[in-house]
């Protein structure tokens, strides 16, 4: 179950990397197929059958983790930048890029590379769950998770705004769907508080928060796709 | 807006006789498939009922009174207040109007006559229940129909109304019953009983100060709209923009 959903995520995060290509030769969007891209490689690291591989070539020392975790701060904080300015929300922009947002992920960051060096990650453990004991372990996962959660949760209002509007249903379906993938983004840091950490739940709720937002994509290119040519404005 | 399929039938065989369905649904226009649901369904829409009873040159008014719910359309009918003629008057159709006799003041000539755009225009229904009625009577409408303001409103902003409300609007604004019928464009004038050349007499009636003022009100709520419009597509732009 869990396998197929995250087999399923990568395929839906490879094929809008590969949609992405056009524009990205193009330079229209070109941040969005970043965005794709490394979606596509942090949802592949996080697949035991590939990180295990991966992790290997590094060195068999998680390495990989470390790249997964940078990749994700990359990708939210690119895609939220995007949602926030297409949403108009600058309150949510300013969270994002001003001077509270550059500090989590710095701090985020610094605590990945702090926690990684000061603690002993030998042999390969997809999602470091082999070393769920250890405190250093503890705080790097917290780490690696705040950043996703704080932009995830600075995203949620923008989004649930456009889903309560008055916009035409294909925006409020593709708001909606991105609306659900960020909450269950930010969802996943209290679940984590709850007793079994590397429960069911949890992975269901991260994979199944990635399709969320990926859907999101695919319905607002669809729209994009739809969109009235210019000069169809009526008096 | 329907009637029962079973008086829908009793009312064909009376004035169609044994025409076919088929026969009747090719001169009304309507697909057989679509009146064969709504039989099926045991609901037939009005709309329906207008096509097949003007295909057979009948009166759609009358012929809509044979069913329960629109017994009292014939008796009700009246005809339009100045107001409501001016209501169905497009925004254009005012503008030029208020031109030419400016044009015609300043030339000290007679006026050009306007050629009057068909009913119904682009904001109608909104235009005929402000002359109709005060901006109570919308809500009186959505509480008699037992139906959310919002969708009231809703439906007139889209520039529509179904047959029921426009009724039931014209029965509480205490005017015509089947003048709202024109501003939704489901009757013609004509159908409704409006003397031909009404709206333009109406027209050529009204002042110069009722009429700009009325220009007026147009062009605010056109102003509004427009506004709605435009901040709509530009929230949709941005969306494309970062997005697409």
């Amino acid at each position: 179950m869990i396998a197929a959903l995250q087999w399923t995520a990568l395929g839906t995060c490879l094929a809008c990397t590969i949609w992405r290509v056009p524009s990205m030769v193009k330079g229209r969007n070109r941040g969005l197929f970043w965005v794709c891209l490394l979606a596509s490689a942090c949802v592949a690291l996080s697949i035991p059958s590939l990180y295990l591989p991966f992790d290997a070539l590094l060195g068999e020392a998680n390495l990989a983790n470390v790249i997964l975790r940078f990749s994700s701060f990359a990708v939210f904080y690119l895609m939220a930048v995007k949602v926030a300015a297409a949403y108009k929300s600058p309150s949510s922009l300013r969270l994002i890029r001003g001077p509270i947002g550059l500090a989590v992920i710095a701090v985020c960051s610094l605590g990945i590379l702090a926690t990684y060096f000061f603690s002993d990650f030998h042999g390969s453990s997809p999602g470091l769950v082999g070393f769920g004991d250890q405190p250093m372990a503890i705080a790097y996962m917290w780490f690696g998770m705040c950043y996703p959660g704080y932009a995830s949760a600075c995203l949620v209002q923008p989004t649930a705004k456009a889903v309560f509007s008055n916009r035409p249903v294909i925006d409020r379906a593709a708001a909606s769907s991105l609306c659900i993938g960020f909450f269950l983004i930010f969802l996943t840091i209290p679940l984590r508080l709850l007793p079994p950490h590397d429960g069911f739940i949890v992975k269901a709720v991260s994979f199944g928060s990635i399709l969320f937002v990926a859907t999101g994509f695919v319905i607002v290119w669809l729209s994009f796709i739809r969109r009235p040519m210019k000069g169809a404005a009526s008096f | 807006m329907t009637v029962p399929a079973k008086l829908f039938q009793q009312w064909l065989s009376s004035v169609a006789g044994t025409t076919s369905h088929a026969a009747l649904c090719r001169a009304a226009g309507i697909k057989r498939s679509t009146l064969a649901q709504q039989l099926v369904r045991g609901r037939v829409s009005v709309a329906t009922v207008a096509a097949v009873s003007r295909s057979l040159d009948l009166p759609v008014v009358a012929s809509l009174a044979v069913f329960p719910t629109f017994t009292d359309l014939t008796a009700g009918m009246r005809p339009p207040s100045a107001a409501e003629l001016l209501s169905q008057i497009s925004d254009t159709d005012l503008l030029q109007e208020i031109l030419n006799r400016n044009v015609a003041a300043e030339t000290l000539s007679e006026p050009i006559r306007v050629h009057l755009s068909p009913v119904p225009h682009r904001s109608s229904v909104r235009a005929w229940l402000d002359a109709v009625g005060t901006a109570d009577l919308r809500q009186k409408v959505a509480r008699q129909a037992a139906i959310a303001p919002q969708n009231l409103s809703a439906q007139i902003s889209a520039n529509r109304l179904t047959a029921e409300l426009a009724i039931e609007s014209a029965r509480i604004a205490n005017v015509g019953l089947t003048n709202g019928l024109v501003a939704t464009g489901f009757l013609s004038p004509a159908e409704a009983g409006w003397a031909p050349g009404a709206r333009e007499g109406a027209l050529w009636e009204t002042s110069n100060s009722a009429l700009v003022s009325l220009a007026a009100q147009r062009l605010d709520a056109l102003s509004r709209t427009l506004r709605r419009t435009e901040a709509d597509s530009a929230a949709a732009r941005s969306i494309w923009e970062n997005l697409g």
